[in-house]
């Protein structure tokens, strides 16, 4: 008996065994298996609610400055579309210090998400420090910190700074604050338009006219990567393409050419222009290298090919072309070969502009009677509509390949062109102020 | 030859019957196989039980619940060991010598799985009684090998309980639980790429849908390679189960949603 027993305890151990060895086993096997998984795939785009609280600053001057540039971030996160800036009187702590932690449960009360804090000092030596910190309130951690020092007069550039900053640390891309917009200023009546090139910052302060009017201006251009611009000018019905330094002011011909010229645009290493005579009666996309004067023609067909645009890595070619019957994309090589047609939606397309991103081609098709300013992959794939309406015309990219500008003609006798902008999801279209008609709009690059 | 010839159909007639006879049982071996299939499932529950129950000790109860099955298999073979296997699975280096002690108790625990809460203290104590002489020689491992094995084997047995497939959310819960979700997830729209952009968070949960322990970010090496737009994307998941928190589910279900890999896909959102 007591040997059977015996036996039988022995098997209960190996059978003990071989369960512990086979959980042994799954524990190894299967640990993905443990937990439950869900795919989440559908959220909002609803935009971020953030506070900004004014930056804090010892003496009246400071916190006056403090008070605007919390003003001007606050203004440029708004109209990015992507930022709900909540209201100030719904704050409930009062912070004292920058360099204390926000208490995040009052923060988290008026459900903000993000909090922006800083403050601003006048330095012994005159210059102006100012210093902000980003919060995540649900983390309870600080997200970004920086601090400046400029002179007093310009705490705006710094709101801009720190408004790029804020944006990209909330959403992986580099802001567009810090950046300025060329466009047509158009004053008296509509059909003797007086058209100056003015330059503003990109939410529509300090608007500086760069020409005084007596020429006919058209199609101004960034340079890519520094603060030059290219644009086309009449005098004598002679159209000539200039290149304006906007720091300096010096302007340049850079060419006068035969018959008509089109649509002067830089090369992204800012080393060439690249544009569309008309010779013969036909009109074929050339690049003049700015150094040597050098033209050298991409395409030779019947059609009219212009509106050409350079991908951002140089090796490509965007323009518009009219070979197939009716104006189309067409994409080649930067040295002209592979030329091939991307477009084949209905209606005739223009103006292809390459995203600083490279990603996208933004256009403007006319269908229907409608314009409609789209974009679409290098590819030809993803055409889809950002805008439409009776004319819409000239997009122009925000350097970080975000948003675009256009503008946007009203009709009538009273009617005009103003300047707007669109998110690259086609949301968040809001006009950009400017004092008069504005037409023609180009983004400039960040300001070194 | 008659007797070799009427031996011989002896023989055979026996030999039939007898085939005859043992024939029903493997018939009925197999059904014991098909219960033995969710003690399989069992084993494999146990992994999310173990980590659960290092927080709570309510588990113990259902612990038990995997090795009936297999003790009642054999029993049915045997007849007698039938109280004996399942203790060794609650207590591996030492019940044996006890089982014989306890071969009353157990039979109980099998059918009473969830009556079962404090038992582990007190088997200890009535194992000594009984068996005296064997028990004390026993003891000695007994006292060394329970603070530590015991508990976890028995966690492990807990898992059982979770495999329950009726356990297992439904789809309209899951459903349920994403549109929780999507209030809260704010998606980082117009970033190029998106699909490098796909966040996986693991999420530890309380019984009442708030969170355990702050969620994890599992790719952490992509917050390197991935550069600013993985990073916001990352920060956006994590804000969105922050903000969500605390989660409506199923309460007699914690077992299956106690820890959650969520997979923030923002593709479809961002037409990629």
């Amino acid at each position: 008996m007591t040997d059977f027993r015996i036996r039988l305890q022995d098997g209960r151990g190996l059978y003990r065994l071989a369960i512990a060895t086979f959980v042994m086993a799954m524990a190894c096997a299967m640990p993905a298996r443990a937990a439950l998984q869900i795919d989440i795939t559908e959220g909002h785009v609803d935009p971020l609610p953030i506070a900004i609280v004014d930056f804090l600053g010892a003496a009246d001057q400071e916190s006056s400055v403090g008070a605007d540039i919390a003003g001007v971030v606050t203004n440029n996160l708004e109209r990015s579309g992507l930022f709900r800036p909540l209201p100030k009187a719904a704050f409930i702590e009062k912070l004292s210090d920058i360099n204390v932690q926000p208490r995040f449960g009052d923060w988290r009360i008026i459900n903000a998400q993000a909090l922006v804090t800083g403050q601003a000092r006048m330095e012994s030596d005159g210059r102006l420090r100012v210093e902000f910190r980003l919060w995540d309130v649900y983390a309870e951690q600080q997200l970004t910190g920086l601090q400046f020092f400029t002179t007093p007069d310009n705490w705006r550039r710094i709101a801009h700074l720190i408004s790029d900053a804020i944006y990209k640390r909330l959403t992986g891309e580099d802001g567009y604050f810090d950046t300025r917009v060329v466009y047509v200023s158009e004053t008296g009546p509509k059909n003797n338009r007086v058209k100056r090139l003015t330059i503003m910052d990109q939410d529509g302060h300090n608007p500086r006219m760069l020409t005084n009017g007596r020429e006919l201006v058209l199609t101004p251009r960034f340079s890519p990567n520094s603060q030059e611009i290219t644009y086309l000018a009449y005098r004598n019905n002679a159209p000539r393409v200039y290149v304006l330094d906007i720091e300096t002011g010096q302007q340049e011909v850079v060419g006068e050419f035969p018959g008509m010229t089109f649509a002067p645009r830089f090369s992204p290493d800012g080393q060439k222009i690249i544009m569309s005579l008309q010779r013969g009666g036909n009109a074929d996309i050339y690049t003049m290298d700015l150094r040597s004067r050098q033209v050298t023609r991409l395409t030779n067909t019947a059609a009219i090919d212009t509106s050409p645009s350079y991908s951002p890595d140089g090796r490509q070619i965007a323009f518009e072309s009219d070979r197939g019957g009716s104006q189309q994309i067409y994409v080649m090589n930067a040295d002209g070969s592979n030329q091939r047609r991307i477009s084949f939606g209905q209606g005739s397309y223009a103006t292809p502009v390459w995203s600083p991103r490279g990603d996208l081609i933004s256009f403007t098709k006319i269908s229907g009677g409608r314009f409609v300013i789209g974009v679409m992959r290098p590819d030809g794939t993803g055409d889809r509509v950002l805008t439409e309406g009776y004319h819409n015309e000239g997009p122009t990219w925000a350097p970080n390949g975000r948003v675009l500008m256009f503008f946007r003609e009203t009709r009538g006798a009273q009617g005009g062109p103003s300047l707007w902008s669109v998110d690259v999801t086609g949301h968040n279209e809001r006009p950009a102020p400017t004092p008069t008609f504005a037409s023609d709009p180009a983004w400039s690059p960040r300001i070194q | 030859m008659r007797n070799s010839v009427l031996f011989s159909v002896a023989a055979h007639s026996a030999v039939v019957v007898l085939a005859l006879v043992t024939f029903p049982t493997p018939e009925e071996l197999p059904s014991v196989s098909t219960r033995a299939l969710p003690v399989d499932l069992i084993t494999i529950d146990e992994m999310t039980n173990l980590k659960r129950q290092e927080k709570v000790e309510k588990p113990l109860p259902p612990v038990e619940e995997p090795e009936p099955p297999k003790a009642i298999e054999r029993p049915q073979a045997e007849t007698r060991p039938t109280p004996a296997p399942p203790p060794p699975p609650e207590r591996e280096p030492e019940p044996i010598p006890d089982k014989t002690v306890e071969k009353k108790d157990p039979p109980k625990p099998v059918e009473k799985k969830v009556e079962k809460p404090a038992p582990p203290k007190k088997e200890p104590e009535r194992k000594f009684d009984p068996n005296q002489i064997a028990a004390l020689l026993n003891k000695a491992p007994d006292a060394a090998s329970k603070p530590q094995p015991a508990p976890r084997v028995e966690e492990a047995f807990d898992a059982p309980r979770t495999d329950d497939p009726s356990m297992r959310l439904t789809l309209s819960e899951m459903d349920a639980f994403k549109v929780q979700m999507r209030r809260c997830w704010s998606v980082p729209a117009g970033a190029p790429n998106a699909e490098q952009l796909v966040v996986r968070i693991k999420v530890y949960l309380n019984q009442d849908g708030s969170l355990a322990r702050p969620p994890e970010l599992m790719d952490r090496t992509k917050l390197i390679t991935g550069g600013a737009y993985y990073q916001a994307a990352a920060d956006s998941a994590m804000r969105a189960i922050r903000l969500c928190q605390p989660f409506t589910m199923p309460a007699d279900k914690f077992a299956s949603w106690r820890e959650i890999d969520l997979r923030f896909d923002p593709r479809e959102m961002l037409g990629g």
